[in-house]
């Protein structure tokens, strides 16, 4: 940027901040963070954008610009490790390259780099980064492939760093939460033969041998959790925040409109029907609740990972489903579902809101 | 029919485009070096995916679904059904079901007008009609050499006048 252009975007990031000042909205917030961003000064948008989010935590336009400054920094980062390692390639670069494509979730990109890497100098790290790359693989889609890979990378891992904990700190967590206790025991006690008498090694040590009495193997456990989709633990009870109150008001106001037959939200093994009723509605539910949990399934099989929505169009309208992480909601229309009806539904997705003993059983 | 895949798979964000058939047999593919390796496993997990969703919905009455898209993190699969056979779409993280509709809509309509038009292609003059045509190149010969016989005399007997037939 040239000493013009910076000086016109004082005057304007000045102006920005006293309409700022004057009256703190979420647009003047953004208003200023765009400012910033057209300065290049990304680290104080994004600070612009903390600021306003505190202000008004629910406000999209901040909260998007503030992922889109963030990840324009990410990328501006991720170019000047490319060309530095055009130049002079070394370890910590591009362990930095593929710790910060690993932390974004663009695990193809950081399988490449890992896989370039390791071609150029069979470094050890690369071993355990890639490790991770199948480990965040794993618990994105949780598919026994993919498990199943995580496994083979982290023992590789291992293999290349026999006194380095955390490999066998990773594998540890992999094993416990898929839920295969005594291998997680027998991984725990190899971390203790690493790093003796660490205390919280030791508790975790004792906590699974209790367990590993009847504890499924590893095929067993991995198979367990790509059949239903869920880690032990993750349990569909807990962490209801919303209230049935404000869910049925939006699935009334969905259905309220003229080319909506449906509106659903399904939690667990109950959901909340508005349009259909009696037999009808516990129908579409039943529906509802067998095709997201075939194409949860169908997702993981296939590679894609979490599902953020399902559509079906045919005769009959279309009928949207927006999984979230333990609930789903759901639309049928006998038109297209249109822009604003979408962005409803994505956000009825999520709200993990109790059902206990109001909705329809199915 | 390659060439009407091909077209779909050059535009932004597609990576993979694939006809299958309603039982998961791959008929053609198109794009991406990668899912082709296992084209035979994505065509039928596809098609069971659709399959079980056209049971889910039918108890409420519904035909199968024309249209089917799975949003993921990972990539969007988006499945077109015909009545022949089901084109199937995989898009990358940035390209949305929408951006590819009129193409895939446009994609499987030629491949059902060329099919189509095999099937009724116009012949040459002096050659056997269409249909004959049609029915002969439809059944396959069977492995032993069989004899079509002309029906039986009784068979071509007409029933006397003032008499039901058959009795």
């Amino acid at each position: 940027m040239n000493f013009l252009n910076r000086f016109l975007s004082l005057g304007r990031i000045r102006r920005s901040k006293r309409a700022l000042v004057a009256d703190p909205t979420p647009r003047n917030y953004l208003a200023l963070a765009q400012q910033y961003s057209l300065a290049g000064r990304s680290d104080a948008a994004q600070r612009a954008c903390v600021e306003g989010l505190a202000a008004f935590p629910a406000n999209i336009q901040l909260s998007r610009y503030h992922q889109r400054t963030r990840r324009s920094e990410r990328e501006t980062r991720l170019a000047e490790l490319h060309r530095e390692l055009a130049e002079a390639p070394r370890a910590p670069l591009w362990r930095e390259l593929c710790e910060i494509l690993i932390e974004s979730d663009e695990l193809v990109r950081a399988e490449e780099e890992l896989a370039r890497w390791l071609a150029r100098d069979k470094d050890s790290e690369a071993y355990y980064l890639l490790a991770r790359v199948h480990l965040a693989r794993f618990f994105a889609d949780r598919g026994r492939d993919q498990g199943r890979a995580a496994w083979a990378a982290l023992e590789q891992a291992i293999a290349h760093l026999p006194h380095d904990l955390r490999p066998l700190r990773a594998k540890l967590d992999f094993l416990t939460r898929i839920g295969a206790w005594k291998d997680a025991r027998d991984c725990a006690a190899r971390c203790l033969a690493v790093e003796p008498g660490t205390l919280e090694l030791e508790g975790r040590y004792r906590t699974l041998s209790a367990r590993a009495e009847d504890a499924p193997s590893f095929e067993r456990a991995l198979h367990e959790v790509e059949r239903s989709g869920k880690l032990p633990g993750e349990d569909g009870g807990a962490g209801a925040r919303a209230s049935t109150g404000s869910v049925q008001a939006l699935l009334r106001e969905l259905a309220g409109q003229p080319d909506v037959q449906a509106a659903l939200y399904v939690r667990g093994s109950t959901a909340l029907v508005q349009g259909p009723k009696g037999a009808t509605a516990e129908r579409t539910a039943r529906s509802v609740q067998t095709i997201l949990s075939g194409s949860r399934s169908a997702a993981r099989r296939l590679g894609l990972g979490q599902v953020f929505q399902i559509q079906l169009e045919g005769s009959f309208g279309t009928l949207s489903i927006a999984p979230g992480e333990q609930d789903a909601g759901a639309l049928l229309c006998s038109g297209p579902l249109g822009r604003s009806r979408e962005e409803a539904l994505l956000g009825m997705a999520g709200l993990n809101a109790a059902t206990g003993g109001e909705g329809v059983p199915s | 029919m390659i060439a009407y895949l091909e077209s779909l798979a050059r535009l932004p964000g597609v990576e993979f485009v694939m006809l299958i058939s309603h039982d998961g047999v791959p008929i053609a593919h198109a794009g991406g070096t990668e899912e082709s390796a296992r084209e035979e496993s994505l065509a039928a997990l596809a098609a069971s995916w659709l399959n079980d969703v056209t049971q889910a919905v039918a108890p409420l009455g519904w035909h199968a679904p024309e249209r089917v898209c799975l949003r993921a993190a990972r990539g969007t699969l988006v499945m077109r059904r015909s009545e022949s056979a089901c084109l199937v779409v995989r898009l990358g993280r940035e390209a949305a079901p929408e951006d590819v509709r009129l193409s895939m809509d446009g994609t499987l309509a030629r491949i059902e007008r060329a099919r189509h038009g095999r099937t009724h292609a116009p012949l040459a003059p002096g050659a056997p009609s269409a249909a004959l045509v049609t029915a002969q190149e439809s059944e396959p010969a069977g492995p032993i050499p069989y004899r079509n016989d002309a029906p039986l005399v009784e068979e071509q007997l007409r029933p006397a006048p003032g008499r039901p037939p058959g009795t």
